[in-house]
Formats: structure tokens, C-alpha cells, sequence
């Protein structure tokens, strides 16, 4: 029996074969193949605000004011509020009334337009409006406050044009009032600002290639091994290298598949968009894939039997769902766990990904990410062989 | 002479435990061995450490005269084993699972395809060639993985307890077909807690216990020479009546609790 290259590669390529076949014909894995993606799409592109994921938050208008201005902000902030579709107003004779409806979780937040408004303007003085939010859920506070905030800065922009119109004489008072503006502009002619879903869909992608190929392969090969066929092939006249990298591809197709199943319902249910290349994206998915290949041969060699590889690898995929970068800007997590982060491969390979995916970027820019998931992965498959052989024939 | 299996002080142990204590056995070309002994003997991990499946902690053997050792790839060429936990993938039908077999054995094509036809004939499951292994009963699929065993035509086949679970109709099945095949010149190394099995199929037998070799003669020889009438009497009067409780907690999980 020829052990030429070709042919270890040959009976690799066979071994896969048979691992997609019995996959397919496993009708239960299937189904969750699916599901999956869809779940986790669902579960987590909710899961941070956006402009658009709050509508109707319901509000409280106290005028306690009875001036020619309250009435008139009232009335602006009214239509400017409804007619966005983020609130849905609704006035209140008493703060009193007001506060009730927030404490029995009606509304979410109060705006007061306090008693003496129209005089301080009339009179020259700054007004006040009073927010008062529902603080049991900061996410919604923080929405409640950032729209009425941007709304009450038109408002009161407006106000000031008018003011200064009347007392300068001024024909273009914006340049007193707001001398500079930000005007931002895109990378990418077309794309507009990058949605929660945007940002996600690559790192899920990444993830969900490399977290199926992780735990396909560490299940398969235990699965072989509590049935007994693992016997047959390490009888067999071939070398582990052939196993295991038949294993591998197996797996990384199978990933891969699932990995662009999350793509294409991220472009159909999320209006996600690709500016880049897509065979520079399976490049790098494939790259990721390999780095998770030793973790996955060394969680099986060491745990022995499926139900322990799981639990492992269950206990490494959480920190990588939540600190590679996947869910939010690494930046945001403080220094020594940013060091873990950069530890995982899945963090250079959603990155990289994100910016093929989005930036349209080449392979020489991202060659610095290739080159670390190339030596993450030679460095754990090295480890993972000799234990896999071991653990096997100890 | 040469012997186509020989042991040289094989010794296996696992953490503190000794599961097979200096073997030294050996078993002629075209012989149909019988190895036996109570749970926790040291069959298993005897047969695996021939196989190539363990690395022996001490000692070495030579199978088809190579080294399990040094030379394992060329024994693997030339062996074929059967397992109580039958070695066929159940989400496959007969034919993918001999042919995947076959290929990883460097059989294709024309030759393949006609050598699985004709051993699936032999064990009469022609018709259910296309029916998933993993509805097929334990008889069944006992008669497939003893084919995906000798597929390859091996000179030494590795049987372990091959009958077990089985009705009187497959089992008897099985042992002509043991029968057949060591006819055809195949040395065939059999494990069984069937007494009369042993006796009926092999031309000697060894009995292990605790790891050593503790008898090995002709059926026939070991009767007269302890004058009892069966060979579980001999197996009873060498090995004791104690009932051996095995414990695998001592075996490290990833030996697949072979020992």
C-alpha cells in the first residue's frame, strides 16, 4: 500500500465523503443545521439598539406652562415626536398622573414643560424642559433620553433662528448659531451607515463556520470512537494524518455551508450587503477553520468520550461568542480582556471578514490577520496530532 | 519456525493496574485460536495490543512477522478484525460501508464492486444491500461486519466475541463461516465466553487470567489432562468459581475501556 501524498490524500478525501454522506442522512442534524443560523440571527441582531428598534415607546407630556411658547413647543415636539414613529405621545394634566403611569410601567418616560418656560424666553433667560425616565431598563432610558434630547435640539435650533432673525437682523443666523457641521461620508460609494446587522453578520459567519466545524469535528471522531468504527480506521492501512484531515474537510464543508446560510438570510431577512470578495471571504473562513482544528482534536484527545469534548468546548465557545468582537467593538471591553480577545482566532477571522465584507478590502491588507491564523493553526495542530495518536493507542 | 503470531513478554498496564503480565504465546500459521478468559482477563487488551490498536508498556510480538512495534503499518495491511461493537457505520447502507471500507484498503473499481457483490451473497444479505445498517438486526449486522473484516483478504483474522448477543441460527451461521475462512488458510484468533464455541471451533485454546496465560493446549488435551468431561469444567477448575466483578474505572477512558 502506497503512502505517497496522493494517496493519504485520496483516502482523506474518501473518509469526508462518507463523514457528509452520514451527515446528511442524519435528519435531526440537519434540521438544527438550519435552525440554528436562524436563532441566532434572530436572538442577537435584536439584541443592541438601533434607530429603528424602538417604535412607540410610549411618553408622557405634562404642560404645566400656559405661555405662548409652551403651547408652541409643545406643538412641535408633539409632531415631530408622532410623526417619526418613535413615540407615541400622550399628555398629563399633573406630574403626579404622570409619574403613576411610570411607576405602573405605562409609559416610559415624563417630559415637563414646567411652569414660567414662555417667560424665561420672553425675557431673554435659557428654558428648561424636564425629562424624567424610566430607570429600570437603561437601554430604554437611554433611548427615551437621546430622542427627546435630538428632538428638543431642533426645536430649540429652530427657536434660535427665529430669535436671532428678530433682534440681528441677520440673514443667514445659522452660521451664529452652529458654525461648524460634521458632513460624513463613506468608504464605500452607495453604503450608507452600517447597520447592528451589518456589523454582526460577518463575526456570526466567521463563528458559525468555525464553531460547527469545532464541534462537528470533535463529536465525529467521538462518535466513531464510542461506536467502535474508530477501530477500523486505525486497523486500516492509512495514516492518521488521512483521518484527520478527512475529518476536517468533512467538516469545514460543512461549515461553510452553513456559514453562507447564514449570509444569504442575513441579506434576505437584514438587507445585508456585500462590497467584497467572496472567494477572499471562504479564504478566510477556511484560514479560521484550521485554527480551530487543533482545539478541537485536543479537546477530543483530552476529554475521551463526546459528552466531555462537549462540555469543553461549550466552555470555549461562550468567551468566544462574547469577547471576539463578534456582538461589539472589542474596544469596548477593558484592557486585560481586550489580551483575551486577541488571543482567539475567531477574533482575527471575524475581523478580517467584516473588512472584505464591508471595506472591500484585498488579501494584502489583510496579510498581517492571515498570516497570525496560519501560525495559530500550525501551532495547535502540532500540539493536537501527537496527542490524538496517544490518546488512541495509549 | 516461524509463527505467524508470537508474543515476547507483551505487558500491559494502565496507571497501576496490570492488564496483561508478560505474555508469551504463540499461535501457528493457519491456526484457529481460541482465547479465553473471565471479564477483566486481559483478552481484549491482549487482542489490541496484536492489532496494533494499544501500545504495549513492555515486551513486543510479531504478527505475519513484523514487529507490532516497529512495523504496525505493515501489519495493518495484512490483518482483518471483528469487534463485539461491529464496526460499520449505521446512516450507511451494506454496500457504502464495504465500499468504503475496501477503498481505504486501496480496493476500487470493477474488482471492488464484484467482491462486495459476491460476500454479501455469501452471508445472504444481497437483497438488503440498500437498506440502511442501522436498521438491520444484531445477527445481521454481525454477518456484514465479519465480510467488512475479511474484505480485504487478510491473512490473520481477529475475531472478539463475534457471537455475542446472536440467536442459534446466526451464531452457527458465523461459526461455519469461521470455519470456512480458516479452511481457506487464514490463521483466525477467536475470543468467546462460549465455552463450547471454543471447543467446538478451535484447534487450541488459551486460557488468560489476571493478565497471565495460565493453560494453552488442545480442547481435547486440557479435558483429559484435569479429567473433566467439558471445557467450561477446565475453564471453571483453572480460573476459579468467584464471580469476577469488573471495575473500567481504573482504565483511562480514552483506551475505549479496552483492556
Amino acid at each position: 500500500m502506497g503512502k505517497s501524498i496522493m494517496s493519504q490524500l485520496y483516502i482523506a478525501l474518501i473518509i469526508a465523503y462518507k463523514d457528509l454522506l452520514e451527515f446528511y442522512r442524519r435528519r435531526i442534524g440537519l434540521f438544527v443545521f438550519i435552525i440554528m443560523p436562524l436563532l441566532m440571527m434572530a436572538m442577537f441582531g435584536y439584541m443592541f439598539p438601533s434607530q429603528s428598534a424602538y417604535k412607540h415607546i410610549p411618553l408622557a407630556l405634562v404642560k404645566e406652562d400656559r405661555g405662548s411658547y409652551a403651547d408652541l413647543v409643545t406643538r412641535e415636539f408633539w409632531q415631530q415626536a408622532t410623526s417619526s414613529g418613535v413615540f407615541n405621545v400622550k399628555m398629563y394634566a399633573t406630574v403626579n398622573s404622570a409619574t403613576s403611569q411610570v411607576i405602573a410601567g405605562n409609559v416610559r418616560g415624563i417630559v415637563i414643560i414646567p411652569r414660567g418656560f414662555s417667560k424665561n424666553i420672553v425675557s431673554g433667560l435659557q428654558a428648561h424642559v424636564i425629562l424624567i425616565v424610566d430607570q429600570t431598563s437603561p437601554t430604554m432610558a437611554m433611548m427615551v433620553s437621546g430622542n427627546v434630547n435630538a428632538i428638543f435640539e431642533r426645536i430649540s435650533n429652530a427657536l434660535a433662528i427665529k430669535i436671532i432673525e428678530d433682534i440681528a437682523q441677520q440673514e443667514n443666523p445659522v452660521h451664529i448659531i452652529k458654525p461648524i457641521t460634521v458632513e460624513q461620508k463613506n468608504l464605500i460609494a452607495g453604503l450608507s451607515a452600517t447597520s447592528t446587522f451589518e456589523y454582526m453578520a460577518p463575526g456570526f459567519m466567521a463563528m458559525t463556520v468555525m464553531m460547527s466545524g469545532l464541534a462537528g469535528l470533535a463529536g465525529a471522531i467521538a462518535r466513531e470512537r464510542e461506536s467502535g468504527t474508530l477501530d477500523g480506521l486505525m486497523v486500516g492501512p492509512i495514516s492518521r494524518w488521512s483521518i484527520i484531515l478527512g475529518k476536517t474537510t468533512a467538516q469545514t464543508v460543512r461549515g461553510l455551508l452553513q456559514g453562507f446560510l447564514v449570509l444569504v438570510l442575513a441579506m434576505i431577512l437584514f438587507n445585508v450587503k456585500i462590497y467584497g470578495n467572496i472567494f477572499l471571504m471562504i479564504l478566510i473562513l477556511i484560514l479560521g477553520v484550521a485554527g480551530f482544528v487543533g482545539i478541537g482534536i485536543i479537546a477530543t484527545s483530552i476529554a475521551g468520550e463526546q459528552e466531555s469534548a462537549m462540555m469543553l468546548l461549550m466552555l470555549m465557545q461562550l468567551p468566544m461568542m462574547f469577547l471576539s468582537g463578534i456582538l461589539y467593538p472589542i474596544e469596548q471591553l477593558p484592557v486585560w480582556l481586550q489580551w483575551v480577545s486577541k488571543a482567539m482566532p475567531l477574533t482575527y477571522t471575524a475581523d478580517a471578514l467584516r473588512r472584505i465584507m464591508i471595506l472591500n478590502v484585498g488579501l494584502a491588507q489583510i496579510m498581517p490577520t492571515v498570516i497570525i491564523l496560519v501560525v495559530f493553526a500550525i501551532i495547535t495542530i502540532a500540539i493536537a496530532i501527537p496527542l490524538f495518536e496517544r490518546a488512541v493507542t495509549k | 519456525m516461524e509463527y505467524e503470531i508470537e508474543t515476547f513478554d507483551l505487558t500491559k498496564r494502565f496507571n497501576n493496574f496490570l492488564a496483561v503480565d508478560h505474555v508469551n504465546l504463540s499461535i501457528d500459521k493457519g491456526e484457529l485460536f481460541g482465547l479465553l478468559g473471565p471479564n477483566g482477563a486481559g483478552k481484549t487488551t491482549l487482542f489490541r495490543m496484536l492489532c496494533t490498536l494499544l501500545r504495549p508498556s513492555e515486551g513486543t510480538a510479531k504478527v505475519a512477522g513484523f514487529d507490532i512495534l516497529k512495523e504496525s503499518d505493515k501489519i495493518r495491511d495484512v490483518i482483518g478484525i471483528v469487534t463485539e461493537k461491529v464496526i460499520l457505520y449505521p446512516m450507511l447502507t451494506p454496500v457504502e460501508n464495504l465500499m468504503f471500507f475496501g477503498r481505504l484498503y486501496g480496493l476500487n473499481g470493477e474488482e471492488l464492486t464484484k467482491s462486495v457483490g459476491e460476500l454479501l451473497e455469501m452471508v445472504q444479505l444481497t437483497e438488503y444491500s440498500n437498506k440502511l445498517v442501522g436498521t438491520f438486526s444484531s445477527g445481521m449486522r454481525q454477518r456484514l461486519s465479519i465480510i467488512r473484516g475479511i474484505l480485504h483478504f487478510p491473512r490473520v483474522i481477529f475475531l472478539d466475541e463475534p457471537t455475542v448477543g446472536l440467536d442459534p441460527q446466526s451464531a452457527r451461521f458465523i461459526r461455519d463461516l469461521i470455519i470456512e475462512l480458516n479452511r481457506q488458510g487464514k490463521t483466525v484468533i477467536l475470543t468467546t465466553h462460549i465455552m463450547e464455541e471454543a471447543d467446538q471451533l478451535s484447534h487450541r485454546v488459551g486460557i488468560i487470567d489476571h493478565g497471565r496465560i495460565i493453560a494453552v493446549d488442545k480442547p481435547q488435551n486440557l479435558k483429559q489432562n484435569l479429567n473433566v468431561q467439558t471445557l467450561e469444567d477446565v475453564f471453571l477448575k483453572l480460573t476459579g468459581k468467584g464471580l469476577r466483578d469488573s471495575v473500567e474505572s481504573h482504565v483511562p477512558l480514552h483506551t475505549f475501556g479496552g483492556r
